[in-house]
């Protein structure tokens, strides 16, 4: 018994939970069931660009982001947004090229709603869900800005790495599709793709040879990766970042997908009610100001540039958290005040 | 066994351990809000959730309702990331059942059901990342996370698995160890009162030996349980402080 040594980290303990009282299946999402008057409480908060939780309509809620949680994966990241949590594993395996694009590698999703988040996912319940959430992710990297799927090419025809983007949902709370997106992001940053010299004999017969190195890696680049932006229409407002309580007196939402830039590169109206036009670009034209404070504060920890060029001339790898799951050493993202954030994550990145 | 030498003559293992060495355990209680109980546990580099929800009402057909005790529903699942080898299926495929299977009958026997008649109770456990002793860590999980749920059993239920190479039986074998191809036992142990709630060999192993490998077992599995309990009782201790001065109030 002489290895063993228990770690404990302090816990966070939540006491109240506010509205949680039922749980109903609504067109395959984790949601709550809300009476009236607490639709209304939260209707008119809205109005008043006061939130429950204090917040106003275009603010998120504190991201938290860990990456390399689980180590024998490519590249991993969590992220949890209030009570939403998101594990992604990424796990780069050898295939043969599409016949469509045989110089190109290329990406595979899977998302499982696990029963950890809400019963209701047991067994096949979260196969619904999970199909329309990799949807989603599918259409936002269904173009060529997003990744540059080139570089997963290892022999153009026979040979290209295959990305395996796993997502597993941990819990719900709420705007699952940006804690998603973020962790994707998140994750594909992580990623340490081994680089492959191909040797070739005189009979013409080719053989792999993959870096033993952990630190002779490839790594993506994640500048054009698009993030999700959901936009709840509540009322005549709509807000980002919902919660579930908010989700459920939302009738319809937007959802965008954006990169740093600002660049659209998918959308989608989800949900049971119908939106008019005019509301739709009024909500699309938010994304500015939404990008500007949350994308905003990214691009320092995003952007590949500084560290990864120069850590392969340093054969160091920049690595912004390095943690493992459960504990407190997790990176904020807040998204007030955005300058500090700014700062905090660019120290983070060019610290190594 | 050619090639990779699991226990050194030195009597070390691949991992540096000794043969009756547990891997390092860290466990957390209480991750998740949402959920009735939850627990996070790490032994080694397998690391495992397990979420409780419950008692509640039956859900899904009546039929299912017992009139002298509550339903134990398990489910286990692997991340698709978990494995070396990326798996197609979290859940559904043939391993996966019968660890559920598994789970639930470790836990009809620890969790005292006739308390709560004609009601449910659902276990999720899921591996986050696999290095052996996966049936294992996930038992110590959800023993975390049904005492986080505050449902009262028998006893904590801690679960190790040994081997036997060379003539050692080994405890809480690792990846590389249950690959090598020798005989495995899980078992899972009610501590207090040393009785069994799951065992489980698989392949050959001369009777004589089994006695020995047996006890190796037990005796990791009192090793987690000090570990385990201390795991709580300093959950215990962080709660009862964050309530505090609710309580004095």
């Amino acid at each position: 018994m002489t290895a063993m040594e228990t770690g404990m980290v302090s816990n966070r303990y939540s006491v109240s939970r506010p509205f949680t009282s039922g749980r109903e299946s609504c067109s395959g999402m984790a949601s709550v069931q809300l009476s009236e008057a607490e639709k209304v409480y939260i209707l008119h908060g809205i109005q008043d660009d006061l939130r429950v939780d204090g917040r106003g309509c275009e603010d998120y809620r504190c991201i938290e982001v860990e990456t390399d949680v689980v180590s024998n994966t490519t590249g991993s990241a969590r992220v949890k947004i209030g009570h939403t949590d998101v594990l992604v594993g990424v796990k780069a395996e050898m295939g043969i090229p599409k016949l469509g694009s045989p110089g190109e590698g290329y990406v595979e999703f899977f998302v499982d709603c696990s029963a950890n988040a809400t019963p209701e996912f047991e067994g096949r319940g979260g196969e619904e869900l999970g199909t329309e959430i990799a949807n989603v992710l599918y259409k936002i990297f269904d173009n060529k800005s997003s990744l540059n799927l080139k570089s997963l090419c290892i022999q153009p025809r026979e040979h290209c790495w295959v990305l395996y983007i796993d997502v597993l949902l941990l819990e719900c709370g709420g705007n699952l599709f940006d804690t998603i997106s973020i962790a994707v992001k998140a994750a594909l940053f992580n990623a340490r793709i081994p680089k492959v010299r191909v040797l070739e004999d005189e009979e013409g017969a080719k053989d792999f040879e993959l870096s033993d190195d952990p630190y002779d890696c490839m790594r993506l680049n994640v500048t054009n990766v698009p993030c999700i932006v959901t936009l709840s229409r509540i009322g005549h407002r709509h807000v980002v970042d919902a919660t579930l309580q908010e989700e459920a007196c939302s009738l319809a939402s937007v959802l965008v997908s954006v990169t740093s830039k600002g660049v659209l590169t998918c959308m989608r109206k989800l949900g049971r009610g119908s939106l008019d036009p005019e509301s739709i670009f009024e909500m699309i034209e938010c994304r500015h100001k939404i990008l500007r404070q949350f994308l905003g504060a990214i691009p320092a920890f995003w952007v590949q540039g500084k560290g990864a060029t120069r850590g392969e001339t340093s054969t160091q790898v920049p690595n912004f958290t390095h943690s493992s799951l459960f504990k407190d050493k997790y990176m904020h993202l807040h998204t007030q005040p955005y300058s500090a954030v700014c700062m905090s994550l660019s120290r983070e990145s060019t610290a190594i | 066994m050619a090639g990779l030498e699991l226990l050194s003559d030195q009597g070390y293992r691949v991992d540096g351990r000794k043969a009756g060495e547990l891997r390092k355990i860290q466990a957390r209680m209480g991750v998740f809000a949402q959920a009735d109980g939850s627990a996070y546990i790490e032994q080694g580099n397998t690391k495992a959730l397990a979420v409780v929800y419950g008692p509640h009402e039956i859900r899904g057909s009546r039929s299912k309702t017992l009139h002298d005790r509550a339903v134990v529903n398990c489910q286990y699942s692997m991340a698709t990331f978990s494995t070396g080898e990326r798996k197609r299926r979290p859940h559904g495929d043939r391993k996966s059942t019968e660890m559920t299977l598994h789970l639930k009958q470790t836990f009809e026997a620890a969790i005292l059901t006739q308390l709560y008649p004609r009601s449910q109770i659902d276990i999720y456990v899921q591996i986050l990342q696999a290095d052996g002793g996966n049936y294992c860590t996930c038992v110590n999980a959800a023993t975390l996370a049904i005492i986080d749920a505050g449902i009262p059993m028998r006893d904590y239920v801690c679960a190790c698995s040994a081997g036997f190479i060379e003539d050692t039986p080994l405890a809480d074998l690792s990846y590389v160890e249950e690959a090598a191809g020798g005989p495995q036992l899980a078992l899972a142990l009610l501590p207090k009162s040393d009785q069994i709630a799951l065992l489980e060999m698989n392949s050959r192993l001369h009777e004589d030996h089994l006695e020995r490998v047996m006890d190796a077992a037990t005796k990791a599995c009192k090793d987690v349980y000090a570990v385990l309990d201390q795991a709580v009782k300093e959950h215990l201790q962080e709660v009862s402080a964050m309530l505090g001065d609710r309580g004095m109030a």
